[in-house]
Formats: structure tokens, sequence, C-alpha cells
């Protein structure tokens, strides 16, 4: 996905405007000239400046640099899916793997993005696959490093 | 005892050992493999490291990505598909070599200029530092504001892209350290009343982000078909290689010196290291005409001198607390978690870490003969692991990588936020180098800063009172000055040639 320089440019001038705006509540530090709001202020100001700069060449290439080029994946569905499933599947993984526990959250992610890259030509070795890295990933931090993995769902179980 | 005894003690433990040797397999396996790269292998090695001692940790981290450095040369040699950026210079040469039936030569120059550029880099670091560490001693804050200045400053001009886009990642990062309480203050900034932003963005869900996951996102979402294993047996690759390694000898030390001064810079790695060396070797080559045609020169160049930045890049990471590239950068997150935070009085309280790190570049690059023989070996193995199983594992890797750190799904969040706008950031040019240097030099720039003000009762002129601040001062303003007056006078010339 290529957008036009003018894009990052203006982006960055709204996100300084909102970082500079957050900073007016901070408290200064007593009998200092320099304080918590000084770093940010400084970064907004700079952000503006490279803002602007964007924009410059943003327009003076406008003829050779349209405002929005889609990726080639974004034309081709197939590709969008995997790049939706996979953002979906972090998300999934945020919501439920507290209660439904690591292995069983584990196997459903690798086993969905698996036959989704693999085809379900593979179905079997994908599921073998998907338990076997799911249980090591689970044995080698969860027991090994001792990453508190949640279990859900599923009893514990030590080995 | 003495500290270099106590450090061979320490590294020559059979568990570092070990841990070493299994580090250098999963650095091979990533440098061998295009689209993971060297700094991915070192991201996905630091949770494993977290839980480790100190000189284990590093020595992983030192051993994963040397291997990784030379193994990107073998997809670039059998498919002339990169593994790593570093192999990108001689990608090109070292492909046409082996369509001339010369895979083995180019193998075997690449292997044999990784090992003495490394070791070349190696020693470097162990003489160089220590003696750089003692005048850095003498430092105070006024001393490495300028330092992380100039640092900074750098690695959004050295990275590739613009300048202006080196700035924004660079900023961006910055902004992501001021996220949480301040220390100075003690209030809390741009954290919008929830709890986990107080402790602010820990930089291993960033770092993960932005070189795995990112590079997660690429690899699903590529629409060029998937490469082919090569087919060619790979036979005895030292077959004739001293006489071509003594013809260009000349060519192997510039190599390495100019990888490890590249490297030593800071924002630029090995990758940038390499294009440099390649560069110089054609331009000063007896044959430059043959550069491009399946000639070994420009490999023994730039094959050399990648390995050498390595070290290089060490250099200001460990004496400063200024990183030299992406690697190094997390490589000083791993320092401070390890206790072992980074600058010259690491060198007084714990030489013997130090010295066994410096031993540990040694080794890695001892090691990188057998396993990287081994390596070229199973190559036609290596590249035929799928992408459509590996990618949904390091997918997996990086969710419990990111929550081994804090135990906390939030940081999983972090990083798919994170690791997404990395992503579109690279895809419009935005280097992302800068912006994890950010981050980690961030909070040592704003502290350096309000504490020498403190210290000044606000007068700014104090960063120039101490005269190696003053010189510091000085090189970071023309470093900033000098750019945009050349800018603005090639600007006001430009209408009279026109005209």
């Amino acid at each position: 996905m290529k957008v036009n320089d003018a894009v990052p440019g203006a982006i960055l001038i709204v996100f300084a405007a909102g970082v500079f705006q957050q900073t007016l509540g901070f408290p200064p530090m007593p009998g200092q000239d320099y304080g918590s709001r000084l770093f940010p202020q400084v970064i907004a100001g700079l952000m503006t400046l490279c803002g602007l700069s964007l924009i410059a060449t943003g327009i003076a290439n406008r003829h050779s640099e349209p405002l929005f080029v889609p990726a080639e994946w974004m034309r081709s569905p197939p590709h969008f899916v995997n790049f939706l499933l996979l953002v979906g599947l972090l998300i999934f993984y945020i919501l439920v793997a507290g209660w439904l526990g690591f292995i069983p959250t584990a196997f459903i992610i690798l086993t969905l993005l698996m036959t989704r890259l693999r085809g379900r030509g593979h179905l079997i070795s994908t599921l073998a696959i998907a338990a076997v890295a799911s249980l090591v990933m689970q044995q080698f931090f969860g027991q090994l490093l001792r990453v508190p993995l949640p279990w859900g769902i599923v009893p514990p179980v030590y080995w | 005892m003495d500290p270099i005894s106590l450090a061979f003690g320490l590294i020559l433990d059979p568990y570092v050992l070990t841990v070493m040797v299994l580090a250098g397999s999963f650095g091979l396996f990533m440098g061998a493999i295009p689209g993971l790269s060297a700094t991915m292998a070192t991201a996905l090695l630091v949770p494993v490291t977290f839980f480790m001692e100190p000189v284990p940790a590093l020595a992983a981290i030192v051993t994963a990505t040397a291997m990784a450095i030379f193994a990107g040369d073998i997809p670039g040699a059998l498919l002339r598909i990169p593994g790593t950026p570093a192999s990108a210079a001689y990608t090109n040469e070292a492909h046409t070599m082996t369509m001339n039936g010369k895979a083995e030569m180019a193998l075997g120059l690449s292997l044999t200029g990784a090992i003495l550029g490394g070791l070349f880099g190696s020693a470097v670091l162990a003489t160089s530092a220590p003696v750089l560490a003692d005048i850095a001693l003498r430092f105070s804050s006024f001393e490495y504001f300028w330092l992380a200045c100039m640092g900074l400053t750098c690695a959004a001009f050295v990275s590739s892209g613009t300048a202006v886009k080196g700035f924004v990642s660079l900023l961006l990062g910055l902004f992501i350290a001021t996220i949480g309480i301040d220390p100075m203050s003690g209030h809390p900034r741009f954290t919008f009343g929830n709890v986990d932003l107080m402790g602010g963005i820990q930089f291993i869900p960033a770092m993960i982000g932005m070189f795995a996951f990112a590079e997660v996102i690429r690899s699903v979402t590529a629409t060029t078909p998937h490469f082919r294993p090569p087919q060619e047996r790979i036979g005895n690759i030292f077959k004739g290689l001293g006489p071509v390694l003594m013809r260009y000898k000349v060519n192997l030390l510039r190599g390495s010196v100019i990888g490890t001064a590249v490297g030593a810079l800071p924002g630029a790695g090995s990758d940038i290291a390499a294009w440099i060396s390649y560069a110089v070797g054609k331009k000063f080559s007896k044959e430059p005409e043959k550069f491009g045609t399946g000639h070994p020169e420009g490999i023994v160049d730039a094959g050399s001198s990648n390995n050498a930045g390595l070290g290089g890049s060490w250099v200001p990471a460990l004496v400063f607390g200024i990183p030299g590239d992406s690697i190094t950068a997390i490589v000083i997150g791993v320092l401070y978690m390890k206790g072992m935070n980074p600058g010259p009085t690491v060198f007084l309280y714990q030489p013997e870490l130090i010295y066994a790190v410096f031993l540990s570049f040694f080794l890695a690059n001892l090691m990188l003969l057998p396993l990287g023989l081994t390596a070229i070996k199973s190559s036609k193995r290596l590249l035929l692991v799928p992408r459509e199983i590996l990618m949904p594992i390091i997918l997996l890797f990086c969710i419990v990588g990111t929550f081994a750190i804090n135990n906390t799904v939030f940081d999983v969040g972090v990083m798919l936020v994170l690791g997404l706008i990395a992503y579109l950031m690279e895809e419009n040019g935005f280097p992302i180098a800068p912006a994890i240097l950010g981050l980690v030099l961030g909070p040592l720039l704003e502290d350096s800063f309000i504490t020498s003000m403190i210290k000044a009762d606000g007068d700014l002129l104090a960063f120039f009172d101490r005269p190696i601040a003053a010189a510091l001062g000085v090189v970071t303003i023309l470093i900033w000055i000098v750019p945009l007056v050349v800018r603005l006078r090639r600007r006001g010339r430009l209408p009279e040639g026109v005209g």
C-alpha cells in the first residue's frame, strides 16, 4: 500500500497537534524551567516540521505519486483474506486465550492459518503439526522457562 | 583470579557452549530462509534469553547473529534471493558464479570471508572497547546527552530512505518512549488512565511487532510465487580457495576494516557495510569491468565486511550504551534487563562479563566453520522448509515471546498495533531501525538533559562548558546544520543553472 507523502505528512501534523494538546495538562516541575512536558513538546514540534516537509514533497510529486495505490494483495481477494485472518487471529488470542487456555487457542490459530495458507488437502498433517507445536511451545515456555501461559479449560498437566 | 581467566571459565561452561550451538543453529536456519533476517532471529531469541544468566544470554545473541548474517549468503548464491539484507550487496555476483558452475567457490569465499571478517571485528571490539571505556568513565550527563543526540541523528541520516523519513521514524520511537510515568516528575504521560500504559511501552513487544510480526504480514500477503529449491549438488567448498583468498588478501583486510568502522557508526549496520565495501572494492579493483559477471573480488570485500560489522556495532553499544544498529539496539535492551547497564562502568564493575562477551565473539566466529559447513551441505533441505508452516509457528512464537516478559496480553496488543504501523511505514519507505533506536535511547536522552539542567540550574550553555561535551556538541550541531545549508545552497543555485 503506497500513499503520497502528503498523506503521512498530514497524519503526522494532526498527531503532533494531539500530542501538544495533551502536554498542556502536564504539571511543571517545581523550581525547574524544564519538566515532563518539554520532551513531548519538542517531539511534537519536530514532527510538525517533518510533516510539513513530507506534504511539500508529496505536492511536488503529485503527478508521479497518486494519493493512494493499493498493494497487490489488496486487489487479490485470497491474499486480502490472509491478511484479515492474520490480524483476526491475533485479536482472537487477546480476547479468548485467558479463559480458553493457551493450548486450545494456539491449536486453533495454527490450524486455521495453516489450513488457509496450505489448503485443505493437507488437513491431517496441519492438525498434527498444530497439535505438536502448541504442546511443545507450552512445554518449552510454560514448563522450562516458567512463563505462566494460561491453562484455561484444560486441566494443568505437567510431564 | 583475574577477569580474563574468570571470563574463560564463564564461556567454556558446557551449558553456555550448548546454548551457543543451539543459538547458532537457530541463527543459521533463520538467516538461510529468505524473509527471515538476523534482526528477526535476535527479536525472537530475546524472550528466551530473558530467562538466562547474562553470559549465556549475550553469547546466544552473538552466535545467532553471526550465523544468520553468513547464512544469508546461501540462498543468495543458490537462488539469487538474499537470506538477510546484509547479503543483498553481492547476491547477484554470487548467483552468477553459481550459474557459471562455481557455487562451491562462491559459498567457500562467503564462509571464509565471514569467519575472517568476523574475527577481525571481534579483535577490534576486544581491543578498542576497554580503551574507549576508560575515556568514557570521565563522561557526565552533558556528554551522554550529546552522544545520544549524535547517535540518533546518525541513525536517521544513515538509514535507508530519505533523511526526513528516517527522522519521522526516530520521532515516533522517541514519542513511544515518553509514554508512561515520567521518572523525573512522577506524572503519567499519554496513558489515558490505562494502568497497563503506566509502565510505558516495553521494548520487547515493540521490537517483536516491528521486526517479526511485520515480516509475517509481508509473507502471508506476498503475491509472488514461492521460489524453487536449488537442484545442484554442493561439492568441496574449499577446493581452490587458498590461491583466490591470497590474491584478494587486501580486499579481505579492507572489507574487514570498512565493515568494523561502518558497523560502529550509529544507525549503520552490516547491510550498509556490505554495500559500501562492495562499492569500494569495485572502485579500487584492477578489473572493475568484471564486477557483476561472477567475479570473486566483490564477494571477498562485502562478505568479510558484513560479519566484521557485527563486532564493530557492539563497540558504541557496550562502551556508551549507544547502539550501532537495530540488533545492538535490542542488545542494549537485553543488557538493561540483565542489570548490566551498558556504559563504561560495566567494564569497571563486571569486567569478567564483558571479557566473556568478547570471547563469545571469537568462539562464535570459529563455530561458524563447522556449523556453516553443515548449513551449506544441508542447504537443499533447509530451503525446502515450507513457508506456509513456518509463518504460523513464527506468529505463535511472537505471541508467546511478547507475553513472556510481563505476562499480560496487553503486550500482545502492543505488538499487533506496532507491527501494523511498521508494515505500513516500510511499504512507504520509512525505515524501522531509527524507531527502535529512538525507543531505546529516548529515556537516556531525556534523563541526561533534565539531570544536566538540574545540575546547571537551567543554563543551556552548560552543555558547552566541559571540553569533551563542547566538542561533541559542536560536531552534533554541525551534523544537523551542514546538510540543511548544502540543500539551501543547492536550491539557491538551481534557478541560475536552469536559467
